[in-house]
């Protein structure tokens, strides 16, 4: 861990990692698309769809915000290892790099 | 009301198929929950600031939105995997029972019924009598397999459009979504399970189909101690009071979504009934006189009640609600009754509780059976989840309402 209590290295690994999963998530969103339609009679019914369609909205969403959050740690992990190398204070870092943290 | 030529169709893959796809989808979901989990306790080790503490949080709301996706996969997988088995099972009684009049002197029309054809005109008189029972025998076997698969069919799509409209509660997540929509469609997916307390989930299904919020008034989440704070009124009195719920340890055996088993509102609100009077729900609560005091709080109308009268109710304004009872019913349905109208009274007479969705177009009225859209077995026979009767058949085979004015 550097003065500035952060593993840059660690944290674009972290960051990589959790871009993986946005990554998974969109691919069981785009899986969800090939649904078996069956015999018309006895069809997966409209209800089936509906659902279908909320969970590939739910997906998006999800796999968003997780790719969303793996750009913050990449952007944060950055940030550090250039202030690190610059001097520049710990606060100082946060404010630049992150903004609000939500 | 399903046809011979729909059922015979009918090839499971395709539900198996979605269902086996749904549940490696939820598996993968799960697993990506986990592991969003892990990268969350480890994430403080990396990167220690106050910022931290949010990328925390986000990691974990999206690793729990995830679980609910999962969770709700899980279940259609399951809803599907039951249907296609159950109306597969039907499948196979019907060709089964089609092959036994193979080579006889019957005519089956596409909706079960069985008659003689032109052929039995050449049979002694007695041939032709014996098998006109025979046809009468085989009308009903038929017939009572179209209406399972037909139930078993509704009953799936019940339980899909209340997992659409969220009306599930994932129990560990939060409040149960009690939107009007949400609200309604846990009603139509809903069976009883293990209580004996049909005449209070009939009235909670009535209330809550016509007038939404009064659920939303008597159900109140309580994000401190995160239990649902359940206004119950004395059985004889009226007097309101707050009963705590937790929805983490409901009883399993209570109201529950049919085909997965998960808990509702509906759960939610029983519970805190058999906590303020276990003996209306789960003892002979059936044939309690003050379920409608204990439910509504309200003083009711109880009689044999004309379906002018049930409309009225139903109307309002505001729309009431009307629970019917097969305890007044003033003759025994025959032997043969056809089995989509078949109504529960048990060998020893025991009586059964169903609430007035409302009439159809020609005119009948629908009551719901509490035990749920599937239906159910009672003594060899299959009774529906839903009942379509006119006013001469319900004036034989209830002839009884409470009526529940609208608030």
């Amino acid at each position: 861990m550097s003065t500035f209590e952060v593993s840059p290295g660690r944290l674009h690994a972290a960051a990589d990692e959790t871009n993986g999963h946005a990554t998974a998530v969109a691919g069981v969103r785009a899986d969800l698309g090939r649904v078996q339609p069956g015999n018309p009679q006895f069809r997966l019914s409209g209800s089936y769809e509906e659902l279908a369609h909320k969970w590939q909205t739910e997906l998006a969403e999800v796999s968003r915000e997780v790719a969303l959050i793996a750009e913050r740690l990449h952007a944060t992990a950055k940030a550090y290892s250039t202030a690190e190398q610059a001097n520049v204070s710990n606060a100082d870092v946060m404010t630049r790099a992150l903004g609000d943290p939500r | 009301m399903m046809r011979i030529s729909t059922l015979t169709a009918f090839d499971p893959a395709a539900w198996d198929a979605t269902a086996a796809s749904l549940g490696q989808s939820a598996a993968k979901l799960r697993a990506t929950a986990t592991e969003l989990r892990t990268i969350a306790t480890m994430l403080p080790t990396v990167w220690n600031s106050r910022a931290t503490e949010g990328a925390v949080e986000q990691l974990k709301a999206v690793a729990l939105a995830t679980e609910g996706i999962a969770d709700q996969q899980k279940w259609a997988a399951q809803i599907l995997t039951t249907a296609a088995r159950n109306v597969a099972a039907r499948k196979a009684e019907v060709i089964a029972a089609m092959n036994v009049t193979v080579g006889q002197p019957v005519l089956v029309a596409d909706d079960g019924t069985v008659t003689l054809s032109p052929a039995a005109n050449t049979l002694p008189a007695i041939a032709r009598t014996v098998y006109e029972g025979w046809a009468r025998h085989m009308t009903l076997t038929l017939r009572e397999i179209l209406a399972r698969a037909d139930a078993e069919v509704t009953a799936k799509d019940a339980a899909m459009r209340a997992l659409a409209a969220e009306a599930i509660p994932t129990p560990t997540s939060g409040p149960i979504d009690l939107d009007d929509a949400s609200i309604r469609l846990t009603i139509d997916a809903n069976q009883q399970d293990g209580y004996g307390d049909c005449v209070t989930l009939s009235m909670l299904s009535g209330k809550g189909r016509a007038d939404p919020d009064w659920v939303r008034r008597h159900m109140v989440w309580d994000p401190a101690t995160k239990r649902y704070k359940v206004t119950v009124y004395d059985p004889v009195t009226g007097k309101a009071s707050t009963v705590s719920v937790d929805p983490t340890t409901l009883p399993a055996r209570g109201a529950q979504a049919y085909g997965h088993g998960q808990p509702t509102w509906m759960s939610v609100m029983e519970e805190a009934y058999r906590q303020q009077n276990p003996s209306i729900i789960d003892g002979a609560g059936a044939a309690h006189p003050d379920v409608a005091k204990m439910v509504t709080g309200q003083t009711v109308t109880r009689d044999a009640g004309s379906f002018d009268d049930i409309r009225q109710t139903l109307k309002g304004p505001p729309p009431g609600n009307v629970v019917v009872g097969t305890s007044g019913r003033t003759e025994d349905q025959p032997a043969d009754v056809d089995p989509t109208k078949r109504t529960v009274v048990t060998a020893t007479g025991g009586t059964h509780a169903y609430s007035v969705r409302g009439f159809d177009s020609a005119g009948n009225i629908v009551l719901q059976n509490p035990w749920g859209p599937q239906g159910g077995y009672l003594g060899g026979k299959f009774y529906p989840g839903e009942l379509h009767l006119t006013e001469a058949e319900f004036k034989k085979w209830f002839n009884t309402s409470t009526r529940v004015p609208g608030q």
